[in-house]
């Protein structure tokens, strides 16, 4: 009896040595695609950014270093990229990185021989791709872009692949294993990776659960090593077990107004809902004080780009509020709606918080919940709504993160549009030094502020609980889970 | 003794006593119902806040009194639409049988077969969550059962002598169906209407824990229970309240159900 | 077999009209699978190229006959979010619905036939009644509410099993058993508790009967009487409920899978609605009427077992 006691220790004890090294993280949803240049999603790129690579790829601190690519240069003009590929790069299936791979790539990006390509900024942006020799590329633009460098983060595959989506192959430090939908998808590590000293661990499993307490539930657990994404109160009450990292997260959370819709169409009523506004009252209440404060459409880790003093432009205040509504025709405040989907928990949480604030200038707001198919059909794309929720995830660009206010942007829900705006906008990607770059966007910035365009919240911060032996862990401004740094001690 | 009568005590005094709770909460409860307060959030059970408040600082008494405005109206409302069209329809179906008793009982046993949860959802996608389309998709849902009973008892009774009689002397088939057969077949469409009473309050909570259902800041029992969840490790009382209140309404009316059809088996 | 027959027909016809109104519905309520697939971080052109692959902007009648003809070929179509067959979707999520299937209906006929029946034999003698209250507690509980009580009890609190997360079989029979046990006794609660009440109703209303007192009379007891000849007869609204239930149970708890989030057939199907997946919805909607009609037609012969007597496919 005592040798099998015995006997059923040292297995415990195998497997959980083997086990330990294999991450498991609670994700929320399903990738959209596998082939990465359909992916549009963020919550895909979240878990293939493992898997592929670009000639490029983001960094820790908002910028982009060479990948693929073991230099490059640009012109003085800004119109040509030259990437100078690194050598002894593999696919996971074996075979090694040629240039034309990264032609077959960027083209099928571009799209060529009548083909329409996969992306519309390739499309839009890019005239030429060649191979000056086979270790070096040259793109040219057509049309000016200073913001298009970080594009080029897009995977390389192989021109031989036939199926990218059933078989996605890439270049990254993990290889696909397989993807269940609605339940998982497996990662595992690519000894031939260019940098020998990643990844550290052997798998990575993200598993999909969409409930957050579901999720809470397997980590206390210990089924679950990484919890990205926490609620503030939930991440209090882990409390000093487990390893918290907290960081923003490059999500700007706004209450949209819409600008053609009575009495948003005045400037006085948006700025008087702003003044109704508390911020820091919804962050400690919604997210437990994990949030920083915003002013415009701009997360501060996008410290290049960020114009500060902007979030202290309209102070909370009652009788300001009250005063501007008189001036606008409304003394006695006025009814709306404020439209919620319903599966974000920490938006109906503002919208409550925000309804009692409105309540206290007289404006009454009623709180309506739509399911997410049905916020993304009536406010997203038929743009009927008057006020509403929600939270843009981080880009690495400036340009992609302003440019949903310009006036002929497909998508701006917003309905918003300023001549000036549309102006500075397209101005800052012609430049090419950077100081002037910022000073543009800088000042798009302000614009949303001052024409308070909508209310800008704030930027949740980002908070990971991770299980008591795992280390390495790196946040990125972006929506991203680098499993590569990931070790067990 | 009292002892036959057992359950339908239970299940009166119960009720009584959530209802009394109920109109208390029409004048008045010892807090407002969705003030927010941010210094006094969790707080545990104490003197000033008997159940202590939640995750915005509001009373959770309050919010459940207020909420079992809502439990009881859901659950009238909902049972109305039920019982009404689905006694119309079981009543047609039983009476005059035949091809369109086939028909009716052929979308009723589909209904039946079919997980309710698909119909509430695609009626709410269809028709927008909140209040009212909750009770309309609550009241479809239960109108099968209600359809099933009745004809249960029309197809009974349709053939005893009474009903033969009052068609020989040329009464109206109307007339016959809800003046004559239809008190006979009240009680068992009673006892359903009690337990369709707490399958609404129970289908309600369902469906405003998978999201749908009852709009913010409205307190709502099934609301309730899947906000906290989420608190569930930090303030557990927070979780506990409203499902014992919605199991305790349930109760209730399950007892008085039973209560009445022990009456009608020892008449 | 004719009365079988016809209502074998009856379902079918059934069955298409369900499939008719979900197709209609989809097509009024707002929502664009393409648009909830890429959400809002895509552009026009990702947008609009993903609604001509999934054939989103064919007219009306295009759409119609495409779906017509799928329904006649069996083919159960390509999911429109996941990219993959319908069918193989379907029966990836079967095993879980099964195993929790059998696990609950275990648990339900070994607690709540034996409870119903000694509550029967104490009629209203103090077990009777206690069996009687703990059953009614047992139908009040919301079903949600219990299973995350038992994740809190049993997962956080205790460490025995581990909730989220679904280990298959064929990995590990030890902690797939772990993963299924709390959810199937949250499904199982309140069906044990409304077995025990038909148990016990119709137990005592057999018990009414001559032939019990008949048989008491000869010398036989209570027990032997109840077990060998009441059981028998009071079996058959026990096997109808116990149909009704299995049926809900195969058609996915969805609730219960949503708690403790069990790749099942149930959170299949509120995702295809929540995501407008129209082939996958009408996949599910074919495979519930599928099981229904199984189910029942199991219990028609399980009735002409046990009662020689009863004709395939009479009831009531």
């Amino acid at each position: 009896m005592r040798r099998i006691g015995l006997m059923l220790m040292l297995f415990i004890v195998a497997v959980t040595t083997l086990l330990s090294q294999r991450i498991v993280v609670a994700v929320m949803q399903d990738p959209d695609f596998l082939d990465p240049h359909r992916a549009a999603a963020s919550g895909t790129y979240e878990m293939m950014f493992n898997v592929f690579e670009g000639l490029l790829k983001p960094d820790p601190n908002g910028t982009v270093i060479p990948a693929i690519a073991e230099s490059y240069s640009i012109s003085e003009d800004g119109m040509v990229y030259t990437f100078n590929l690194r050598s002894g790069v593999k696919f996971h299936d074996g075979s090694e990185v040629t240039v034309d791979d990264v032609l077959y790539s960027l083209n099928r990006l571009k799209g060529s021989n009548g083909e329409r390509g996969l992306s519309p900024d390739f499309e839009k942006f890019v005239s030429k791709i060649e191979a000056a020799d086979d270790k070096t590329v040259r793109v040219k633009l057509s049309t000016l872009n200073t913001d298009f460098l970080e594009k080029f983060i897009v995977a390389i595959i192989p021109e031989s692949n036939e199926n990218h989506e059933k078989n996605p192959v890439g270049t990254g430090p993990f290889r696909f294993v397989e993807y269940r939908p609605g339940q998982r998808l497996v990662i595992e590590k690519f000894e031939e990776y260019w940098n020998p000293e990643l990844p550290k661990v052997e798998e990575v499993e993200f598993r999909i659960i969409p409930d957050n307490q579901a999720a809470i539930m397997s980590f206390l657990a210990g089924e679950v090593q990484i919890l990205p994404r926490l609620d503030a109160i939930q991440a209090m009450a882990l409390g000093d077990r487990y390893n918290l990292l907290t960081a923003e997260q490059n999500m700007v959370q706004l209450m949209a107004m819409n600008h053609a819709v009575s009495p948003f169409d005045d400037i006085r009523v948006r700025r008087a809902i702003n003044h109704a506004v508390d911020k820091e009252e919804i962050i400690e209440i919604v997210a437990g004080g994990y949030g920083t404060k915003l002013g415009s459409n701009m997360s501060p880790i996008m410290s290049a780009y960020y114009r500060e003093g902007l979030e202290d432009y309209y102070e909370p205040s009652v009788e300001k509020a009250k005063a501007l509504l008189s001036e606008a025709g409304y003394p006695d405040g006025f009814d709306t709606k404020i439209t919620v989907p319903s599966n974000y928990q920490f938006h109906i949480d503002t919208a409550q918080v925000i309804a009692e604030q409105l309540k206290r200038v007289g404006i009454r707001a009623e709180i309506e919940l739509v399911e997410w198919s049905v916020w993304l059909d009536r406010v997203y794309t038929a743009r009927e709504y008057e006020m509403t929720i929600i939270g843009l995830t981080g880009k690495l660009s400036a340009y992609e993160i302003l440019r949903r206010y310009v006036s002929d942007y497909p998508r701006n829900f917003y309905n918003y549009s300023d001549s000036e705006y549309d102006r500075i906008i397209s101005l800052a990607i012609e430049k090419t030094a950077v100081e002037e770059k910022a000073s543009m966007f800088k000042r798009a910035q302000e614009i949303l502020t001052e024409d308070a365009a909508a209310v800008y919240i704030m930027d949740p911060n980002f908070i990971v609980a991770l299980a008591p032996n795992l280390h390495g862990y790196t946040v990125y401004p972006l929506y991203v889970q680098d499993m590569s740094t990931l070790y067990y001690r | 003794m009292n002892k036959r009568r057992i359950n339908l005590w239970i299940g009166t005094v119960l009720i009584s006593i959530l209802m009394l709770m109920m109109v208390v909460s029409l004048f008045y409860t010892p807090f407002p119902v969705t003030e927010i307060n941010r210094l006094e959030r969790f707080e545990p059970p104490s003197a000033r806040h008997l159940l202590g408040t939640d995750n915005f600082g509001r009373d959770v008494l309050s919010r459940i009194m207020k909420g079992s405005q809502t439990a009881f109206f859901v659950g009238l409302v909902a049972v109305s639409i039920g019982s009404v069209f689905g006694v119309l329809i079981g009543a047609i179906s039983g009476y005059f049988g035949g091809i369109v008793d086939e028909i009716i009982m052929r979308i009723v046993d589909a209904m039946m077969a079919f997980p309710s949860i698909l119909l509430a959802l695609m009626f709410v996608s269809v028709f927008g969550v909140g209040l009212r389309n909750t009770i309309i998709a609550i009241g479809i849902m239960s109108i099968p059962s209600f359809a099933r009973i009745t004809r249960s008892g029309f197809v009974q009774h349709k053939e005893l002598d009474y009903v033969k009689n009052a068609k020989i002397k040329g009464i109206s088939n109307l007339r016959i169906m809800f003046r004559h057969i239809l008190p006979n077949v009240l009680s068992p469409i009673v006892v359903a209407a009690s337990m369709g009473f707490a399958n609404a309050v129970l289908a309600e909570a369902a469906l405003s824990y998978l999201g749908l259902g009852i709009q913010p800041p409205n307190p709502s029992w099934g609301r309730m229970l899947s906000e906290s969840q989420v608190f569930i490790t930090v303030s557990p009382w927070y979780a506990i309240a409203p499902g014992i209140f919605i199991t305790l309404l349930v109760l209730g009316f399950n007892f008085l159900g039973d209560g009445i059809r022990d009456i009608r088996e020892n008449r | 077999m004719f009365v079988y027959l016809k209502k074998l027909f009856a379902m079918i016809l059934t069955v298409l009209l369900v499939l008719l109104i979900t197709f209609v519905t989809f097509e009024i309520i707002p929502g664009n699978p393409a648009l909830s697939r890429l959400g809002v971080d895509a552009q026009e052109s990702q947008y609009e190229a993903l609604s001509a692959e999934l054939g989103l902007d064919d007219p009306l009648g295009i759409r119609l006959s495409r779906w017509l003809k799928g329904l006649f070929t069996g083919d159960l179509g390509i999911s429109m979010r996941y990219s993959v067959p319908v069918s193989e979707l379907i029966l990836d999520r079967l095993p879980v619905t099964i195993s929790l299937a059998v696990m609950a209906l275990a648990l339900i006929i070994l607690i709540g036939i034996p409870l119903g029946i000694v509550s029967a034999k104490y009629g209203e003698r103090l077990p009777g009644v206690m069996i009687t209250v703990i059953s009614q507690i047992g139908m009040a509980i919301p079903s949600f509410w219990s299973g995350i009580i038992l994740i809190y009890i049993f997962g956080i609190l205790l460490r025995w099993v581990s909730p989220g997360g679904y280990v298959p079989w064929s990995e590990d029979a030890y902690g797939a058993f772990k993963s299924l046990i709390l959810p199937a006794i949250a499904i199982a609660l309140p069906s044990i508790a409304s077995v025990i009440r038909y148990t016990r109703n119709s137990v005592m209303d057999q018990m009414k009967n001559d032939y019990v007192r008949l048989a008491m009379s000869k010398g036989m007891n209570l027990n032997s009487v109840l077990l060998r000849h009441v059981l028998k007869n009071a079996l058959i609204p026990i096997i109808t409920v116990l149909g009704m239930i299995t049926a809900n149970i195969l058609g996915g708890s969805i609730v219960i899978e949503q708690v403790f989030t069990l790749p099942g057939v149930g959170r299949l199907l509120i995702n295809a609605i929540t995501t407008r997946d129209l082939p996958l919805v009408q996949g599910m909607v074919l495979y519930i009427a599928f099981i229904v009609v199984i189910i029942n037609f199991f219990v028609d012969i399980i009735y002409t077992v046990i009662d020689p007597r009863i004709r395939l496919g009479q009831r009531d």
